[in-house]
């Protein structure tokens, strides 16, 4: 019986460390978002006002509403682009012996492990009105373009700076996992005449669903707190075109002081985070059922 | 092919080359030309005016320890709950399991206000502290994860032969799980290193701020001095690279079991 003392030693450690990051965080936050403080009012008394602040988020699009359009917007097209983006490469790099194959995952490398601010700012710099790009633009005759001014063009530029620093991470996930698929399979499937477009179409896809989907989880996650880069890159802006939930729900708290109504944003984001796991777990259960 | 590493590659190679151009270079040649003379003058600039050793100096201050302390303390907790059966042991993994979900801003506020309760603001074990406390979730799910297919055999016999828990854990355990630890150093590394929100809010002047914060404040306080700006990002982003390149045979692996979670 002597093993089973001294556990509680072991767990504690890090118990006091989840409290601290997690326990305690949440429910102060859970309390907070129930209640109506706001440090713009000042010597405004604190008192619990119900759901107040999750119905105040809904009652102008301007609050949630537009962020959470954004997010959608951002989020699909990033990951879309670069889900098909990597494939395609994947397949390319693992489909044939190419030299300098090993040189080219190292470069693959360099943009996701590189800081996010930097990333943000480097695209910043890019695309700013006096920027790389307009410069370039400028000597092909192209008037500059207001790259970062206009809320659409803004929207793209984040989009391609996401796509650019995570595609990589893509490719690497995609091509381990064509590596590992027998090679029986596709011959196979060659033997019998089947074209390439069909192999990878029949065969090689529904073997990786696995992982694609594990992968998709993993970037719509991310995608859905990215702060540093949106931040860096536009700072949400212009008039706001940028921000994702993520952003505005870091403005309203810290710089709208307004505690009350940034922590319910909060809990909102961590709702429908929840149903994305719970979406993407349950493909994941399935499949493992063989139900597909 | 090499199009398309050159794709990926084009800024790197453009924030390399502007840092090493005066800044009158960078006006009249353009960003792309390499620079007529190499001049490491805006590293020494970053490094001595904008103090970029001190800011350098404060992220490892604040790296090392948390990534140490945070795989210490998930291993210590990943131990007991996958090799010893105890009540109440699986709702502590709920919980560290829950901990994955949170949303960044939840805890924000309530740790800003913790740590100056406890005096540690713009102090290195601020971050030290909220950095080994974020780890844990994703640390302790891995480790367990890991933990939990060691057979069991191996333990038993060590209990046989009176081996103290902290015994097996050290001796047995730990060095079977050198693999997934390597995974989780690249990881936790490349988080805290990458930190800006909290660098941001927990910090104020250059006593612990990490660098990525004072990169980014290096912007606006100064007309756009490119060539400054890319030596700062420079040196800011080679440690995390590097890092990636020593343990990249880990890394695939490293994703697919950071993708088990969920």
């Amino acid at each position: 019986m002597r093993l089973n003392k001294g556990r509680i030693g072991f767990v504690l450690p890090a118990v006091v460390f989840l409290a601290i990051g997690s326990l305690f965080p949440f429910f102060y936050s859970l309390v907070r978002s129930f209640q109506n403080w706001n440090l713009n009012v000042p010597g405004d008394k604190i008192t619990f006002t119900g759901f107040n602040n999750y119905a105040q988020l809904f009652t102008s699009f301007e609050v949630f509403g537009k962020p959470l359009v954004i997010t959608i917007i951002f989020v699909i097209s990033s990951i879309t682009l670069e889900f098909i983006i990597a494939l395609l490469l994947a397949l390319l790099i693992s489909s044939r012996d190419i030299k300098g194959k090993n040189f080219f995952r190292t470069c693959l490398i360099i943009p996701m492990a590189t800081t996010p601010v930097i990333v943000g700012l480097m695209g910043k710099y890019l695309f700013s009105d006096f920027g790389i790009i307009n410069h370039y633009l400028g000597k092909l005759g192209i008037p500059p373009q207001p790259w970062l001014g206009s809320s659409t063009m803004a929207l793209i530029v984040v989009i391609i700076v996401e796509v650019w620093q995570w595609t990589p991470f893509m490719i690497l996930i995609l091509e381990a996992g064509l590596n590992d698929i027998p090679q029986t399979a596709v011959e196979a499937a060659d033997m019998d005449g089947a074209k390439p477009w069909q192999v990878v179409l029949f065969i090689k896809l529904p073997l990786l669903k696995r992982l694609i989907v594990l992968a998709l989880m993993l970037r719509t996650m991310d995608c859905i707190r990215i702060f540093d880069m949106i931040w860096s890159l536009t700072g949400g802006g212009p008039v706001n075109a940028t921000e994702t939930v993520s952003i505005a729900a870091y403005r309203i708290a810290f710089r709208y002081f307004n505690i009350g109504l940034g922590t319910a944003y909060c809990f909102m984001i961590l709702i429908i985070t929840i149903l994305i796991s719970i979406f993407y777990v349950n493909i994941l259960t399935r499949e493992e059922q063989g139900a597909w | 092919m090499i199009v398309l590493a050159f794709m990926f590659l084009v800024p790197i190679y453009g924030s390399i080359v502007t840092s090493f151009k005066s800044i009158e270079e960078i006006l009249t040649e353009g960003f792309w030309s390499l620079p007529n003379h190499f001049s490491f003058e805006s590293y020494v600039e970053a490094w001595q005016l904008k103090n970029f050793g001190r800011y350098l100096l404060n992220s490892f201050i604040i790296t090392i320890p948390s990534v140490i302390i945070s795989i210490l303390v998930a291993s210590l907790a990943a131990y007991p709950l996958s090799r010893i059966k105890f009540k109440g042991q699986n709702i502590i993994f709920f919980l560290f399991v829950a901990g994955l979900f949170l949303p960044p801003q939840i805890n924000l506020l309530p740790l800003y206000k913790f740590i100056n309760m406890i005096g540690l603001y713009d102090t290195y074990w601020a971050l030290i502290i909220v950095h080994v406390a974020f780890g844990q979730p994703i640390c302790v799910f891995i480790l367990r994860n890991f933990f939990i297919n060691i057979p069991f055999e191996i333990q038993e016999a060590a209990k046989m032969d009176g081996c103290s828990n902290f015994r097996i854990y050290s001796r047995i355990i730990m060095p079977l799980a050198k693999p997934v630890i390597a995974v989780l150093l690249i990881f936790q590394f490349t988080w805290v290193w990458n930190d800006f929100l909290w660098g941001m809010i927990l910090t104020q002047g250059e006593n612990a701020r990490p660098v990525t914060v004072a990169l980014f404040n290096l912007q606006g306080m100064y007309v756009v001095e490119w060539n400054i700006q890319t030596a700062g990002a420079n040196i800011t982003a080679i440690p995390t690279i590097v890092v990636f390149l020593l343990f990249q045979r880990y890394f695939i692996k490293g994703i697919t079991l950071g993708a088990v979670k969920g």
